[in-house]
């Protein structure tokens, strides 16, 4: 068969167009989606942030170094630093006006394990002047049972069951060295035979919230541990920290000023 | 030209009844349909997190069971994992220092050294390429494991990846829940008045055993160095390279410790005495990175009196689970 070349365009387009139509058809048509789900929720989404609560831990001001034995505390013992692993909770915000803000209830920190030492938090707060932070350092007794933290790293904080039973509020461990020897202290706070030995910690602030969202960052000093009202010698002072309640009064007496916020 | 317009047109109509509405079919095998299954383990336990990819089956776990037991597992066919993990030894063998395959669907790293870490898949992929080297060609040459795979994972083709998943599955299962120590957390039963002492041993500064073997699991999920030697071996050093890591090991858990001698990651104490001996007045307060949970090391230890080294091991016997060790559910299939 012969055909001119006009006859072809003419074909040509018209296959084009017909093809043209099919497809549309078929796009429109086929691949429905079995669920086609209206927005079962009217209000808009809830807009989440970004905001940040960071963990510092320091000696003397500077970032901890660890393992190695190069600080001198204010009985005069040198000690290094092998592991900081605490909880705080109750975290709050204060504004100017008085308002309180809830941030967290429970934190878990592990200095030493990677994502263990910042907190991410996606719930907008209220923008504004913040000039007060409120914490527990520990778990509190309504939160301290056991079985609330069966997961790990958190579940190893364990406290066991005949001294109380919960969680260590803390785990501050090193070695100190002594006249050419060394030993380790184990500073082990929780709460033995149901002891509040958790305490409040308020902290002044300054925090202008414009966006829903923050980032504070909270620093230990490890060396106010140590003193201030008590200032303890390493070479006793963590010998049976775990069942003893007088040490456990004389550490949580230390820890009002162990924090800052930065 | 008319019959080249039906024939385009007929195309083009039957690409889009084709290719429309077609289902998000998984697979293509007809016979590819596992049953679900539900891991079942106490509410105090920690949460088992399992891959998406290898969700439980009835028939993954059948599988990786049949092979736990079966030697086409290894190169030359002449071990399977039961040669050196019998049931009724908690999962090793007093031949080998190997841990006890228990309760590990919840470790988060494995083998002494935490070579691996991440979930059971990885270390598993180890064991069938490194390990055991599997000649995978045999495993497909074998007819009722091709089946028994297309039923668990709808291939045709078996590859090391398949292996490592249905033993993973099969791991899953390997859990002791069920020891008198249990029962006693439950109310069920009483502890005698030695297991009694040995539990406060146990849990208290008496014994400091809690502080790396604490959780439901009796272990901490991490590592340390409990002071075996002046010079020990490198333990994790040898995956960090880090210094500070040298001469520490995995902590194992102690749950069957009364069936899993011999005892350390070198296998060097063979009974509980010669265990707890050690941690009383034989811990090296030299060695270096030794763990500050090591209490009293500068004295050799906890120095308990022998009385309660018998009281502390009564307490380690209520952590045997029978239940465990003859569950038919774990045994030989093949």
């Amino acid at each position: 068969m012969k055909t001119t070349p006009s006859t072809n365009l003419k074909t040509n387009c018209a296959l084009l167009i017909m093809s043209g139509l099919l497809m549309a058809s078929g796009l429109l048509f086929s691949c429905k989606k079995d669920n086609p789900a209206p927005n079962p929720n009217p209000n808009p989404p809830t807009t989440t942030v970004d905001s940040y609560l960071r963990f510092k831990h320091k000696v003397d001001n500077q970032a901890v170094e660890y393992d190695t034995v190069k600080y001198v505390n204010a009985f005069g013992n040198d000690f290094s630093i092998e592991t900081i692993r605490y909880f705080v909770s109750n975290i709050a915000f204060v504004k100017s006006n008085g308002e309180v803000v809830n941030i967290s209830d429970a934190i878990y920190i592990d200095a030493r394990l990677d994502g263990y030492d910042q907190k991410n938090l996606t719930t907008p707060i209220p923008n504004g002047d913040y000039t007060e932070m409120r914490f527990t350092f520990g778990l509190d007794s309504v939160m301290n049972q056991t079985g609330a933290f069966n997961n790990f790293p958190e579940a190893a904080m364990e406290w066991p069951m005949m001294m109380g039973g919960g969680y260590h509020y803390m785990k501050l461990e090193g070695r100190y060295e002594d006249q050419n020897t060394y030993n380790h202290f184990n500073f082990h706070t929780g709460p033995l035979n149901n002891n509040k030995n958790y305490f409040h910690v308020t902290l002044p602030m300054t925090l202008n919230v414009s966006n829903g969202a923050f980032d504070v960052s909270l620093a230990m000093e490890i060396q106010n541990w140590f003193k201030n009202p008590n200032t303890f010698d390493l070479t006793t002072i963590s010998q049976g920290m775990m069942g003893s309640q007088v040490k456990q009064e004389l550490v949580k007496n230390n820890g009002i000023d162990v924090f800052s916020v930065e | 030209m008319n019959n080249l317009y039906k024939i385009v047109f007929i195309g083009l109509l039957g690409m889009i009844l084709f290719n429309s509405c077609k289902k998000d079919k998984v697979s293509t095998y007809e016979d590819y349909q596992p049953t679900s299954v539900t891991i079942n383990y106490p509410s105090n336990f920690p949460d088992m997190v399992i891959p998406d990819d290898n969700q439980p089956t009835k028939e993954g776990i059948a599988l990786g069971r049949a092979l736990y037991y079966d030697k086409i597992l290894s190169k030359n066919q002449n071990k399977s994992c039961s040669s050196c993990h019998d049931q009724t030894k908690g999962f090793t063998t007093f031949q080998s220092n190997s841990l006890a395959h228990i309760n590990l669907a919840w470790n988060d790293y494995y083998l002494w050294n935490g070579r691996f870490e991440g979930p059971l898949e990885n270390v598993m992929m180890f064991e069938v390429n490194d390990f055991f080297e599997t000649n995978i060609q045999v495993v497909n040459n074998n007819s009722n494991y091709r089946e028994l795979f297309k039923k668990a994972y709808g291939v045709d083709e078996i590859t090391a990846k398949d292996i490592a998943y249905a033993l993973a599955q099969f791991f899953r299962t390997l859990n002791s829940t069920d020891s008198k120590f249990d029962r006693f957390m439950k109310g069920e039963v009483n502890l005698t008045p030695e297991e009694w002492d040995g539990y406060d041993i146990f849990y208290t500064e008496r014994g400091d055993c809690f502080h790396c073997h604490g959780t439901v699991l009796f272990h901490d999920n991490i590592f340390g160095n409990n002071g075996l030697d002046l010079d020990p071996d490198a333990g994790l050093y040898a995956i960090t390279g880090n210094m500070n890591d040298y001469g520490k090991f995995k902590t194992p858990t102690l749950r069957n410790i009364e069936l899993t001698a011999p005892y350390m990651h070198d296998g060097r104490f063979e009974t509980l005495e010669e265990v707890i001996q050690f941690y009383s007045i034989g811990v090296v307060h030299d060695s270096p990175n030794l763990s500050p949970l090591m209490k009293y090391s500068a004295n050799g230890g906890v120095q308990l009196s022998m009385e309660e080294t018998q009281n502390l091991i009564a307490f380690l016997k209520t952590l045997t689970d029978n239940t465990f060790t003859s569950n038919p559910a774990l045994s030989n299939p093949n």
